[in-house]
């Protein structure tokens, strides 16, 4: 180590000196703290052996510069002292010194208080280093979160991005919102014309949040589409509108058991078309929440109790399409649940029942403006208030 | 996770004890479930008693577990209630899983 011996008694200096180089150290001279801080200033020095009084500037004084200096390395200070008595100790430590020695000096005991400053030294080295790895891995894990939110977020925007824009087909009037959760999640939703009779339309809730969850949904979107390879099976027409959604949700789920490999995901959805000149609606339901149903004769939203597997859990599982009267003036809903993890202002959480109520007290309203109240009412859309799962609701309106 | 197991005659019992089972959850209690089938455990009723939520990745967790067991032996789904008895009868798993209103009456259902 490099040490400095600072005495203004020359024959102390020097018997210290002849202690330390025979330990094997390098040792430097300064007959008082003046000196020695001007020294410690130019040199790096890991131990300081002081004396307490001396001209000029004394031990203490010269403890409490090295401890108020921000040096690069820590500096052990050893203080001799020649006082006895627990006053000199506590003044001496509070000044900043690590170790003491009485003078006259025993050689044996310096030896052993030189060994403890090493293992303190070599101690604080290696918690210095460590510091410095903790410090640079936390930064590039900084550096790689921010650069994954950024990406997630774009991701977000993008994944709205492919949901469908036209909301008016004849006299079929659809419309929706769409809110990601904080990191994108698996919800989705398509619709689109087959012909002038017949809108193809599903919503499908990935399970999971998250990027693979977001990627499946996108692939399904890919699949499903109307040039998708499992679309283009058969044909979608009047004649077999009533079971090509159970056919269609059996081949989906072979795909997702047998030819896609997609983990522990999974998806819900609802799967259907709406045939206006026969004025039926034809649906299959695939574990997604219950869909609700406006009658135009009652005038009531009611809840379509169905059941359904979900796709992808287990192979060869059998789907029934569900066929339902759609006369001019009906509504259908299709939701996620991610709007029953939603919570009042209570904090109880949203249930079908307050969907169903809150659907039936706008039910006078055009799909539009139903959305955008209805949205309001869940507080979607505020900044800054991310929900847990993305939140998503499809209505599609039969007008008279 | 919070989990306590016990044997009950043949059967492993497996208690949840959390009030939420949701993606933070799914992975653990899948890792923890297999685990007893790996040590041995054939038949395990699983008591969701106190569990009030239940989201889709802890039903993939359980479905990918009753795989697991498969013909091997039993996974039986004790004590659902609320809405997440109603997420089983939503996604028809109550119709794949053995489903028992309670841990003995599931005990005493297979017995008998």
């Amino acid at each position: 180590m490099n040490i400095l011996i600072v005495d203004d008694a020359r024959d102390m200096q020097l018997i210290l000196r002849r202690i330390l180089t025979l330990m094997g150290h390098q040792v430097m001279l300064a007959d008082h703290g003046q000196q020695a801080w001007n020294l410690i200033q130019q040199h790096n020095f890991q131990v300081v052996i002081c004396d307490w009084v001396m001209p000029v500037m004394d031990g203490p004084t010269l403890c409490r510069t090295i401890r108020d200096a921000d040096l690069p390395h820590y500096v052990y200070i050893i203080l001799l002292t020649g006082m006895s008595g627990k006053q000199n100790l506590i003044l001496g430590m509070d000044a900043g010194a690590d170790d003491f020695a009485t003078k006259p000096i025993v050689r044996e005991e310096l030896e052993v208080r030189i060994r403890a400053a090493q293992r303190v030294l070599n101690l604080e080295h290696t918690l210095e280093e460590k510091h410095r790895n903790l410090e640079s891995v936390n930064q590039s894990l900084s550096a790689a979160q921010a650069l994954i939110q950024s990406d997630l977020k774009r991701a977000a925007t993008l994944q709205t991005g492919v949901l469908p824009v036209q909301k008016m087909f004849g006299r079929l009037c659809v419309d929706w919102f769409f809110q990601p959760a904080q990191y994108i999640g698996g919800d989705t939703f398509n619709y689109f014309p087959i012909n002038d009779e017949l809108l193809f339309f599903y919503s499908i809730d990935v399970s999971g949040h998250g990027i693979s969850s977001a990627l499946l949904s996108m692939c399904l979107q890919t699949l499903l589409s109307s040039t998708g390879e499992l679309y283009c099976v058969d044909e979608l027409t009047r004649t077999n509108a009533a079971r090509f959604p159970s056919r269609l949700a059996e081949r989906l789920n072979y795909h997702l058991n047998h030819t896609l490999d997609t983990g522990d995901h999974y998806l819900t959805l609802i799967m259907g078309v709406v045939d206006t000149v026969d004025e039926r609606l034809y649906f299959v339901q695939a574990g997604h929440p219950q869909p609700f149903l406006y009658n135009p004769i009652t005038q009531r939203v009611e809840r379509v109790d169905c059941t359904g597997f979900p796709i992808g859990l287990l192979p060869d599982m059998e789907y029934e399409t569900i066929d339902l009267p759609f006369p001019p003036g009906s509504r259908f809903i299709l939701y996620s649940d991610g709007i029953l993890e939603l919570q009042h202002a209570s904090g109880a959480p949203m249930t079908e029942d307050d969907l169903q109520e809150r659907l039936q007290a706008l039910s006078a309203l055009p799909a539009r403006l139903l959305v955008s109240k209805l949205g309001e009412q869940l507080g979607l859309g505020r900044a800054g208030e991310d929900k847990p799962d993305d939140i998503s609701l499809l209505t599609i309106d039969f007008c008279g | 996770m919070k989990l306590s197991t016990h044997t009950q005659g043949e059967f492993t019992v497996a208690v949840i004890g959390e009030t939420r089972m949701d993606a933070a959850v799914a992975p653990e209690l899948k890792h923890q479930i297999a685990q007893l089938l790996d040590d041995g455990a054939t038949r395990i009723v699983l008591d969701l008693s106190q569990v009030t939520f239940m989201d889709s990745s802890s039903l993939g967790a359980l479905v990918s577990l009753l795989k697991m067991v498969g013909n091997r032996g039993d996974l039986i789904i004790a004590g659902a209630k609320g809405i997440v008895a109603e997420l089983f009868k939503l996604t028809r798993m109550d119709r794949v899983f053995r489903m028992a209103d309670s841990v003995d009456a599931a005990v005493g259902a297979v017995v008998a």
